[in-house]
């Protein structure tokens, strides 16, 4: 299947990831994969002690970028506005666009090419921080419609995960890995790296499987991978489980 | 019927959170009796001020507000990790876009007596957990984790969304607290529909939309 494979591309380069141009070469993978018109990610950065650095990046052609700012968009973006650490993505077509200069704003987004349909994903971090990651494409509301409930999950994961690389772009902490994984989180992953099945595991640890994939799950976002394979393949590189000697 | 919003945007529904802390405090502190902290007959602790999603159950008659619950993504600060986490034996420090917590789930009783589903049982119930279900698949949630009591695990199975039950505790009084599991499909929506005869969406169709400067 292509689209599996374009994913596990991704899955591959997600690790590397150390620069803010990695980082933009990743966003333009994942617009590839997904078949989107354009993506932005843009993180205000954290103030105080462990102060990090805003990010941001954008696929947008630069023109647009310089008309946004020159018009001064920031301010009235509903996107901006409305987004920020909601806990529902916020699809673009549901968006109060009867103010003059929001209504301006998406005609001439239009015009630059930006796309018909958008959506915006909120991001929120343990440590209050937060993100927007928002894609763009030119479906048919139809077939925009369809393409959501597909590809949501995967936007999920994805956003979440460029967000924990762009913390660390931006200055922030090294994340401890070691120390953020729960005992069952471990086994589970042990048991998963050795070939068994949710159900499987469920079965050994005397849990259920609903319970097995949410430690799974959360393995997995707390080692910023996209999948069950590459969490494993990690947490073995990174020496916080030891299959072999189970 | 239910109305959602943010806890950033609640300055635009005044009526529904005043009214939702007041029935929360009625729930937890008298009913219930949990230690929860009640100012000025509303009920509001540290997770309202994180911008949490609520969801209200408003009686299409009345316009009263019949009951309310409450999630966070368990990608930021929730209840289980701050306040609960040391009352249970294992640690369960969940964190995923992919699971939100459920908390503060409250039904007004008064208001349930005359709320209704075409089979016969509780509306009000059967809003709060379709819509929850509705509104958690538009995020693309896959499962949601919940603290309650006992009382409720009977009410959640017979509404057709038994959560799995994966801890519990009796160190926090006189009552058995659980942490449950549901699992956000339509297969789950399909089982509630089926015994509330309540088919169709029950979240507000048009939302009002706020107007931007």
């Amino acid at each position: 299947m292509e689209f599996a494979d374009s994913y596990s591309e991704l899955t591959a380069t997600v690790d590397d990831i150390s620069t803010l141009e990695h980082l933009e070469a990743f966003v333009r993978k994942v617009v590839g994969t997904y078949e989107l018109k354009h993506a932005v990610y843009y993180m205000p950065g954290v103030s105080g002690q462990n102060e990090i650095k805003p990010v941001a990046v954008i696929t947008y052609p630069p023109e647009w970028v310089k008309r946004y700012y020159e018009a001064d968009y920031l301010g009235i973006d509903p996107v901006v506005v409305e987004g920020f650490a909601n806990l529902l993505p916020l699809d673009w077509g549901t968006l109060n666009k009867r103010p003059p200069r929001v209504r301006q704003l998406f005609g001439e987004s239009v015009d630059f090419g930006i796309g018909r349909q958008g959506m915006t994903f909120p991001i929120r971090g343990p440590k209050g921080d937060s993100a927007l990651f928002s894609v763009t494409s030119d479906l048919s509301d139809p077939e925009w419609a369809a393409a959501k409930k597909t590809y949501i999950r995967d936007l999920q994961i994805l956003a979440h995960t460029i967000h924990a690389k762009a913390l660390m772009i931006g200055g922030g902490k090294a994340t401890d890995y070691a120390a953020r994984l729960t005992p069952r989180e471990r086994e589970c992953l042990t048991w998963c790296a050795v070939g068994k099945t949710s159900e499987d595991i469920g079965t050994i640890l005397g849990i259920s499987e609903g319970v097995v994939r949410i430690h799974l799950q959360s393995a997995q976002h707390k080692l910023d991978c996209l999948n069950r394979t590459h969490t494993v393949a990690k947490a073995i590189t990174l020496k916080l489980i030891f299959p072999d000697i189970r | 019927m239910i109305r959602y919003f943010q806890g950033r945007e609640a300055h635009n529904f005044p009526y529904e959170t005043d009214e939702m802390f007041r029935l929360r405090a009625r729930q937890f502190r008298d009913r219930l009796n949990w230690n929860v902290k009640v100012e000025a007959g509303c009920e509001i602790d540290e997770f309202d001020r994180m911008n949490p999603l609520y969801l209200v159950s408003v009686d299409e008659e009345s316009g009263e507000v019949a009951g309310c619950l409450r999630f966070l993504s368990t990608t930021g600060p929730t209840m289980m990790k701050r306040v609960f986490d040391q009352y249970f034996d294992q640690p369960f420090d969940i964190e995923t876009p992919l699971v939100w917590e459920c908390t503060r789930f409250s039904v007004e009783p008064l208001i349930a007596k005359r709320r209704v589903t075409p089979t016969g049982l509780c509306k009000t119930t059967f809003e709060l957990m379709q819509g929850g279900c509705e509104v958690a698949m538009m995020a693309g949630v896959e499962q949601i984790v919940g603290i309650f009591d006992r009382f409720m695990v009977r009410i959640y199975r017979r509404a057709g969304w038994a959560p799995e039950i994966i801890a519990s505790t009796d160190r926090l009084g006189s009552d058995t607290i659980f942490i449950g599991l549901w699992d956000v499909s339509s297969a789950s929506l399909r089982s509630m529909r089926d015994r509330s005869g309540v088919m169709d969406s029950v979240l507000e169709e048009e939302r009002p939309l706020k107007a931007v400067a």
